[in-house]
């Protein structure tokens, strides 16, 4: 077995990863003794009480900008943002700087993964090379990768290909750990029910070991969904042509708040859509997971 | 695996041997990166790679000692390690300070629910050009974004491990008519240590990622700021050594968490 | 739940899977079995099993009963195949098992159910794995199914199941493609009192009907004498046979045989054997 320290940095991803998977109606020890509330209230109450949070926030938000408590140099009012995200959204520049950026995202991202969860497989297949490399893979995961961005724009230009390679290299280590966790964790009594079988090496990965490690794979395909856009965005920070990520150094530096803003709020949403997209896909492959 | 009783250890050979297993692959463990730095060696000496985009072995080596020599060295470093330091200590305490305070009450934890989610899927780095606006060039952005990276690792982690305190342990504890507060510090506070050590351990290194993206950005010192100089000015062997010395910092970092985690929550393993 | 139509169903499912099993294979000898662990960093070796002997007749059912560490686990996946002695050997129909086979069935502790697959595919997982027609098994699959009370959750997910249901499942997935020896590690032992006798009287039942050979790992020794026509108790340090004793019980076998006078003999014979004082 490998060391405990080696294992580590999946448990935190997968432990991230499940983090907003909480069943409902569990009501978990520590909570034994609070004001619970029953279903029916639960389901309109909460969602009510959220929203209310939201609303309640932003009125502060433009309550406290019309005071004159926070200058709109540094954070405008809600609702100068919005009007500012039409602005950008119909800005002649924007679809191709989204375009960037996305793009550097998902062919980081698809490759990492391909690449990732092939070589998982080949690692766990083969222990004795797994033993031998894994060091490398714990220290590969744990230094950051962003470090590499200089080197990798050196190597693949400023254009569109550093950024690729960016998102690439932030994104790999994760889904690596998680695939070969994954593998490593079938259950050592559903291995023997195969051996019992006289099941084919093939047949007990299609039947058993694949589908068993699949939940691991997607908590750090998940995990990695987010850190692609990462490296793109710090990629474009360093260098680049184009994307969202260079225009936001732009407006930072040109000191147009409302812009920088809007662009921040686009730029999460493509992270939330990008990560919903996984999120959905997970479901539907792993739909068994609990 | 051990000869568990059940006779399912792996088959083993009793040859005597001079090497264990373990030490014939650790060997090879080693062996690969000597086979690597070989290899980089020829590359560059019969200039199947140019020196430009990889600099020979040698010349990052040299390149390492000029840096660790330099005067100016030690203030980037010092720079960068005390960002990443405060920032890291910044969303440790408060990461688990807000997740202590939302679990008292399971209504407000839900009710937060939704927020923590979308906050923890947002790409933090995001925040890198607008922070340093907010906060100047100096050190106070770095730390504001290495804090922003860091903190929600440590927020969920904690709050996962609070949430996996048994049933059954809270109701011995209220069984000896124990108070909330000896139910917290003696039941749930070990119950939730090694979940939120997991957390810090991501933190140290996301601490570090958020300083040296800031510094990326603009900064007046720290290793991110002098790896985008060296990488403008083209100093090759630089980039690679400074490259290096970020990643034996990541790595030292990651290595006193493991330690610490080690010490305090020693019954895990 | 399945407790309702438990006897008349199952007396039904001894005749249909009657009709499948015809062959009088799965005659078992276990012949001066040991097994050494080898140890690490020149710590002694640890002797797990040492030159077990004894042989099942096809159709047998016997248990091997004993404490922890008494290796019986281990003579069991022996028989399977799953591990290999360090000494003597274990013959099936006169050929030495040296890999797992077709014809040798394994059911474990633990259901080991693929959440992936619902019932019905679950109980035809060995159908998939010895790349057989599936439609030809269908309905042998349904019927074991419905005769363990579970035809109304064909299409239901393991993650759905209790513990009880989920050993019944596991019970139609060994008998699925119809081994001629099934062998049985504790499959019972993590199920409540009143479960693990219901699912007790079953096997009899099912076992009666088709007489494969079963041998039968536990440490309730009541459930071995309740089931079995010999117990062959193991002892500790190292693992062997203590004795190899018959059941005077008749068959067939109900709840009221546990209130006879040989079935207290018996147990009460193994108990003095594993030094349990009563």
């Amino acid at each position: 077995m490998a060391g405990v320290s080696a294992v580590d940095p999946t448990v935190e991803s997968s432990i991230e990863g499940q983090a907003n998977a909480r069943a409902p109606g569990t009501v978990p020890g520590s909570n034994d003794d609070k004001p619970g509330l029953d279903p029916l209230q639960r389901r309109w109450v909460e969602p009510i009480v959220s929203l209310g949070v939201l609303i309640t926030f932003l009125l502060a938000w433009t309550l406290s900008s019309q005071l004159r408590l926070i200058s709109p140099l540094v954070l405008p009012p809600p609702a100068s943002i919005a009007t500012e995200i039409m602005d950008v959204v119909r800005a002649p520049w924007f679809l191709g700087d989204l375009v960037a950026t996305t793009t550097e995202t998902i062919v980081g991202y698809l490759l990492a993964a391909v690449v990732a969860i092939f070589l998982g497989v080949v690692l766990s297949t083969f222990r004795r090379l797994r033993r031998i490399v894994y060091p490398y893979v714990v220290v590969f995961q744990v230094i950051p990768s962003v470090a590499l961005a200089p080197v990798l724009i050196i190597w693949l230009g400023p254009g569109i290909s550093s950024k690729i390679g960016l998102a690439f290299t932030i994104s790999f280590f994760v889904v690596l750990v998680n695939t070969i966790e994954g593998l490593e964790r079938v259950p050592a009594n559903s291995l023997r029910l195969m051996t019992s079988l006289a099941a084919s090496r093939r047949q007990t990965f299609l039947m058993l070991s694949l589908p068993a490690a699949l939940p691991y794979v997607f908590a750090g395909l998940r995990t990695s969904a987010t850190l692609a856009l990462i490296g793109a965005l710090v990629g474009e920070f360093i260098t680049s042509t184009a994307g969202l990520g260079r225009r936001l150094v732009e407006f930072s530096f040109a000191m147009k708040a409302d812009s920088v803003w809007a662009l921040l709020v686009l730029i999460g949403a493509l992270g939330m859509v990008l990560y919903g997209i996984v999120a959905l896909i997970d479901r539907r492959v792993v739909w068994w997971r609990a | 695996m051990a000869a568990d009783g059940n006779g399912f250890a792996p088959e083993m050979t009793t040859s005597s041997r001079l090497l264990s297993p373990r030490a014939v692959d650790a060997l090879l463990t080693i062996g690969t990166l000597a086979g690597l730095l070989v290899l980089w060696y020829w590359a560059n000496a019969s200039r199947a790679v140019s020196s430009l985009l990889l600099p020979a072995p040698l010349a990052v080596a040299e390149g390492f000692i000029t840096l660790v020599t330099s005067s100016f060295f030690y203030g980037h470093l010092f720079a960068t390690a005390f960002e990443t330091i405060v920032g890291f200590a910044l969303a440790a305490v408060a990461g688990i300070l807000l997740a202590v305070a939302l679990s008292q009450s399971r209504f407000v934890e839900r009710i937060a629910q939704p927020y923590i989610v979308v906050f923890q899927v947002l790409p933090k780095v995001a925040l890198a050009p607008v922070l340093v606006i907010w906060l100047g060039f100096g050190f106070e952005s770095k730390i504001a974004l290495s804090a922003a990276i860091a903190f929600f690792p440590v927020l969920v982690n904690t709050m996962k491990g609070i949430e996996g305190v048994p049933a059954n342990a809270v109701r011995l504890m209220r069984s000896l008519a124990a108070s909330r507060r000896q139910v917290f510090t003696m039941l749930t506070v070990p119950v939730a240590l090694p979940y939120i050590f997991a957390g810090l351990r991501s933190a140290a290194t996301l601490a570090l990622i958020g300083a040296v993206v800031g510094e990326y950005v603009t900064a007046r010192e720290g290793l991110g700021k002098l790896l985008v100089t060296f990488s403008a000015n083209a100093q090759q062997p630089l980039v690679w050594a400074t490259t290096a010395v970020i990643g034996a910092l990541g790595l030292l970092l990651y290595g006193i968490m493991i330690l610490i985690s080690r010490r305090v929550v020693w019954w895990r393993a | 739940m399945v407790a309702s139509n438990g006897s008349m169903a199952t007396q039904s499912m001894a005749h249909a899977v009657k009709a499948s099993s015809s062959s009088a294979l799965g005659a078992i000898q276990v012949e001066g079995v040991g097994k050494v662990y080898p140890s690490r960093r020149g710590a002694a070796s640890i002797v797990a099993v040492k030159d077990v002997s004894f042989s099942v007749a096809a159709g047998e059912f016997v248990s091997l009963v004993g404490p922890s560490g008494c290796g019986k686990s281990t003579m069991l996946m022996a028989i399977a195949g799953l591990t290999q002695p360090s000494g003597g050997r274990v013959v099936i129909d006169g050929q030495p098992v040296t890999a797992p086979r077709r014809s040798v069935g394994v059911m474990f502790q633990t259901p080991e159910l693929f959440r992936w697959r619902n019932v019905l595919e679950n109980v035809l997982l060995p159908v998939d794995v010895f790349g057989l027609n599936r439609a030809a098994y269908l309905e042998r699959a349904r019927e074991l199914l419905r005769l363990a009370g579970l035809g109304a959750f064909e299409h239901a997910y393991p993650q759905e199941l209790s513990g009880g249901m989920e050993q019944r499942t596991a019970l139609c997935r060994v008998l699925v493609a119809d081994p001629s020896i099934v062998l049985m590690d504790e499959p019972f032992g993590a199920l409540d009192e009143f479960t693990r006798e219901r699912l007790n009287i079953e096997l009899l039942r099912i076992w009666d009907a088709t007489r494969k050979t079963v041998v039968f790992v536990t440490h309730n020794i009541g459930e071995a004498v309740f089931l079995s026509d010999r117990v062959i108790v193991m002892g500790t340090q190292p693992g062997r046979v203590l004795e190899d004793v018959q059941v005077p019980l008749p068959r067939p076998r109900t709840v009221e045989s546990m209130r006879e006078r040989p079935y207290h003999e018996t147990l009460y014979h193994i108990r003095d054997l594993l030094g349990l004082s009563h």
